[in-house]
């Protein structure tokens, strides 16, 4: 059954429409002359009932006195006139005994004899004074009736042949000038795709598949309008994206790349590979992937530097923005690299410029601390202010050489308790504040 | 003078009104035909005029014979004994078939039947024509009650059609196994209907009984009742009468003396005897 739904989909419109006809014809057509034969049986069959119960009743008294009187002879010419109406079968008078007084069929069912009843005779009752001294039994005749109805029965059936043999030479003409429209219009539809200007198809048939066909043209010719120009607006865009330095990219929600310049050549990746791979291929950093990933799930702006794969082997930064737009994601990154170089090498310059002026100041240190054992070393005998002042000048470069360690070495942090007091009147002290 | 005015008065009189004809069982009335060129052959060789009446028994046509409805009848040989008796029916004329003015009561069936008397017909439907008939019912009863049977009893049942030509129906259409008729209805019938008698056949006879007369009313003018007499007894001399007589199924009309038909008459008295 699914199996025949499914051919019955991919059948031809020919077929579907021939199927139609010949199922409309069959299933509206068919029913209904059979229905009306069987109507027009049944009307026939009540008229000869009618026709007889009539005759019965205008004859009532008749009937009567032939009951009563056992006028057997009037009886059976009464029983023969009502058996000659077209439709009926057999007739037969009994008496209130069943007993037979007349019989349209006299040999079979003798006077006199008691009348066997059986559920193919209708009976009439013959009743006098209300009450019933006989009846009257008759058949129809089956053949009369199908005699009527065989010939309509007949032409019904000739003529539901007839129309179905139609139906289906319709459903084929109509399907075949169907077919060769649809297939001008595809042709048409083909003709676009290979990139020409569909050719308008002229139908002598003013009707709905014209009108689809003038607005598939007309569709087409404005598609290929605006293709044209989707076509132009693309290459200059593309071309402007390309000659951008920056890299940009358009992402959907799960960052796969639908679009990139050509700046990612520089790279060393190509566009062809790029395109339907994550963006995530392109970042360097666990962390800034997991952030851009999260800006593009919650759909928000993100800015930051991040650190670039490079197949070439270099290191490289970028700026990298990320904008949600419509459905997707302008995503850009421009290149820091050199200005990130620029910042350490300042950075360098920096240090080498503390270094000089730090060279200096522990060289005038060094030369001021010096200066006193220069000057003593030209002394041939110390006295005991002299070897103060050696000994202070030691102390000095000691102190000078203590401090320079101290700076070069890294900061320990030490946590101890100490008397904020105690900071204090160290403060004072060497600050030499007496009046505190 | 006077018996010549009377007479004069009495043809003037005739000839001032219609002759009632009566009809009934022994001529196929259905052959209205036959009947009117009767009555207009009667009319042309007596200048009376006729007309037809047709009664469905002879009971009927007795009425109508004693209360006047009917001048002349044509009538079976019982009632004719009957009335004869009782009213004073004149015997005007007596059909010639071939056999005389005589005719039979025949018993009839269907030729594929394998009956070969009456008494075969016992427990069977039979039809009689008139219970006045003769040939319709005196001579079969009488017949049945010499061999110890009651029709009413013998026959089931017995029925009555009222005419010779019913009754051959009757049994032609089937609707009876038998039946007791004028064999010159028969005859006639043979003539006019021959597809009718070829399905049937005479089985037994009874007679010789003279025939079915011609029978007049007392109130009938004697000499008027004269004038159709001679009328009827030379009709089969001219051509146009034999045709007429022809198509009634018998040959002429002749005259019997009334006691032919005692012969009938005993038969009335030893049936309403046994009965």
């Amino acid at each position: 059954m699914k199996a025949f739904a499914e051919r019955l989909r991919k059948a031809s419109i020919g077929l579907k429409l021939s199927l139609t006809f010949v199922f409309v014809i069959a299933l509206c057509s068919l029913p209904m002359s059979l229905l009306t034969i069987n109507y027009l049986s049944n009307k026939l069959k009540q008229h000869v009932m009618n026709t007889i119960e009539e005759s019965v009743r205008s004859q009532k008294d008749e009937f009567i006195e032939l009951i009563l009187m056992e006028n057997y002879w009037r009886a059976f010419n009464k029983i023969e006139a009502l058996s000659q109406i077209p439709g009926v079968k057999e007739v037969v008078l009994v008496d209130a005994n069943n007993r037979i007084i007349a019989s349209s069929k006299p040999e079979e069912k003798v006077v006199g004899r008691s009348f066997s009843n059986n559920p193919d005779y209708l009976k009439i009752p013959i009743e006098s004074y209300s009450y019933t001294i006989g009846y009257l039994y008759y058949q129809i005749r089956r053949e009369y009736i199908d005699g009527i109805v065989s010939p309509l029965r007949f032409i019904t059936l000739a003529f539901t042949f007839f129309f179905t043999l139609v139906g289906i030479l319709l459903g084929v003409f109509v399907s075949l000038k169907i077919n060769e429209r649809l297939r001008q219009v595809r042709e048409m539809i083909e003709e676009s795709k290979r990139g020409g200007m569909p050719t308008k198809k002229d139908f002598w048939e003013r009707d709905e598949l014209t009108e689809l066909a003038d607005f598939v043209h007309k569709s087409l010719s404005d598609l290929k309008g605006i293709f044209s120009n989707l076509e132009f607006t693309r290459n200059f865009y593309e071309s402007l994206f390309n000659t951008l330095q920056e890299i940009v990219l358009i992402l959907d929600e799960a960052g796969t790349i639908y679009f990139c310049n050509k700046a990612v050549e520089n790279y060393g990746f190509s566009v062809e590979n790029l395109l339907r791979r994550k963006v995530g291929v392109l970042l360097e950093g666990p962390k800034e992937r997991r952030e851009v990933r999260e800006s593009l799930r919650q759909k928000r702006t993100y800015t930051g530097v991040v650190k670039l794969r490079n197949k070439k082997g270099e290191e490289s930064y970028a700026l990298a923005v990320l904008v949600p737009w419509v459905d997707a994601f302008i995503f850009t990154l421009k290149d820091i690299t050199e200005l990130k170089r620029s910042e350490e090498l300042v950075k360098r310059m920096e240090v080498f410029s503390l270094l000089g002026e730090m060279s200096a100041y522990l060289a005038h240190e060094l030369k001021n601390a010096t200066l006193p054992l220069k000057l003593l070393s030209e002394v041939s005998e110390w006295n005991e202010d002299d070897i103060k002042v050696v000994r202070a000048s030691i102390e000095r470069v000691d102190k000078i050489v203590s401090s320079f360690l101290q700076f070069a070495r890294p900061v320990e942090e030490e946590k101890r308790e100490f008397s904020s007091w105690q900071l204090v009147e160290d403060v004072v002290a060497f600050y030499s504040l007496p009046d505190l | 003078m006077v018996v010549l005015f009377a007479l004069l008065l009495s043809v003037l009189l005739a000839f001032g009104r219609d002759i009632k004809v009566g009809f009934t069982a022994v001529i196929i009335r259905e052959d209205v035909k036959t009947i009117k060129d009767f009555l207009d052959y009667l009319s042309k060789k007596t200048g009376f005029s006729f007309s037809p009446v047709f009664a469905r028994s002879y009971d009927e046509m007795d009425f109508y014979l004693f209360n006047g409805k009917v001048d002349l009848a044509y009538i079976c040989g019982a009632p004719y004994v009957e009335g004869h008796k009782k009213y004073g029916y004149y015997l005007v004329a007596v059909p010639l078939t071939s056999d005389g003015p005589y005719y039979y009561s025949y018993v009839i069936t269907k030729k594929d039947r394998s009956y070969r008397s009456i008494l075969d017909f016992e427990e069977k439907p039979y039809a009689f024509s008139d219970p006045k008939s003769n040939s319709g019912s005196v001579a079969p009863t009488y017949f049945l009650l010499k061999n110890g049977y009651f029709p009413t009893e013998f026959f089931k049942p017995l029925i009555y059609t009222y005419s010779h030509y019913e009754s051959i129906m009757a049994v032609y259409k089937g609707f009876v196994e038998g039946a007791s008729v004028d064999s010159i209805v028969y005859e006639h019938t043979s003539l006019v209907a021959p597809h009718i008698t070829n399905k049937l056949k005479v089985i037994q006879k009874f007679g010789p009984f003279p025939a079915t007369p011609i029978v007049a009313s007392k109130r009938l003018d004697p000499n008027t009742v004269e004038a159709i007499k001679s009328a009827l007894l030379v009709m089969h001399q001219d051509e146009e009468g034999r045709k007429i007589l022809k198509n009634m199924g018998i040959l002429g009309f002749t005259y019997l003396e009334p006691k032919h038909y005692e012969t009938i008459a005993h038969r009335i008295s030893y049936i309403k005897k046994i009965r």
